[in-house]
């Protein structure tokens, strides 16, 4: 299968993906970011604690809830502009590659958190509805995306 | 004395609390794959392409790995610049 990017000079990564794609591809994201927005249960993955310690964990959440606010509101931009970015560019800088590779790899954790991937045991079998089974396969496709950029970025 | 003494104690403590030298953790998730644990550790940290593989290995295998440390504002800066790409980072007091 024909990698979706294309290293072009040292600074500049072409896009190779299909309009039907990337539209899909944009949507998703689209979808996240409202998510993001909206539940924090599904998108707490993104906000991980500090500290390893509890009690300064707690101190710590205690000084920052409008940072936190804040931060919530910075990672859904940062989800629309990654998606008209894959709707719109044919040629992105490595700024804009890396940029668009940390949100694909964060709308795979939201997609991990709606699907119940905790640990390593996940089995696919036990997802119960068509509509899991979908994100299931939307989360592996996003899975080959990060790959393919990753192998691009580095190359 | 024993007030003086405590004095001095906790002093000593506090004098290491400010002193030691803070921990930067990645712990194991089953989402972030392994070829971008590696990249983002070569690309935050500067480490080799064998030096990254080593600790995402380590993160792999033992369930979590030392990637960085210093003091507690670079610590608090790196775990930050880790959970901007996804990873799941803390930060703890080295003993």
């Amino acid at each position: 299968m024909k990698s979706p990017f294309k290293r072009q000079g040292e600074d500049t990564i072409k896009v190779r993906i299909n309009d039907r794609e990337r539209d899909v591809l944009s949507n998703y994201l689209e979808q996240i970011s409202n998510i993001v927005l909206s539940d924090i249960n599904l998108s707490w993955r993104l906000f991980p604690p500090i500290f390893d310690d509890p009690v300064r964990q707690a101190e710590c959440e205690l000084d920052s809830q409008s940072r936190e606010d804040a931060k919530q509101f910075e990672v859904a931009s940062s989800f629309s502009v990654s998606a008209e970015m894959i709707r719109r560019k044919d040629l992105l800088n490595s700024v804009e590659a890396t940029t668009l590779l940390q949100d694909l790899n964060k709308a795979r954790l939201v997609l991990a958190e709606i699907l119940g991937i905790k640990d390593e045991s996940f089995n696919q079998s036990s997802l119960g509805s068509d509509e899991l089974r979908f994100i299931f396969d939307v989360y592996n496709y996003l899975g080959w995306i990060v790959s393919e950029l990753i192998e691009t970025l580095a190359s | 004395m024993t007030a003086l003494g405590g004095m001095v104690e906790t002093e000593e403590r506090l004098g290491q609390e400010i002193d030691s030298p803070w921990v930067v953790i990645v712990w194991n998730d089953p989402v972030n794959l392994m070829n971008y644990v590696t990249f983002v550790l070569q690309k935050l940290f500067g480490y080799s392409k064998e030096k990254a593989t080593e600790l995402m290995l380590q993160i792999h295998n033992e369930g979590k790995a030392a990637v960085s440390s210093g003091s507690k504002s670079e610590a608090e800066r790196d775990v930050n610049r880790l959970h901007a790409y996804g990873l799941w980072a803390t930060m703890q007091q080295d003993k």
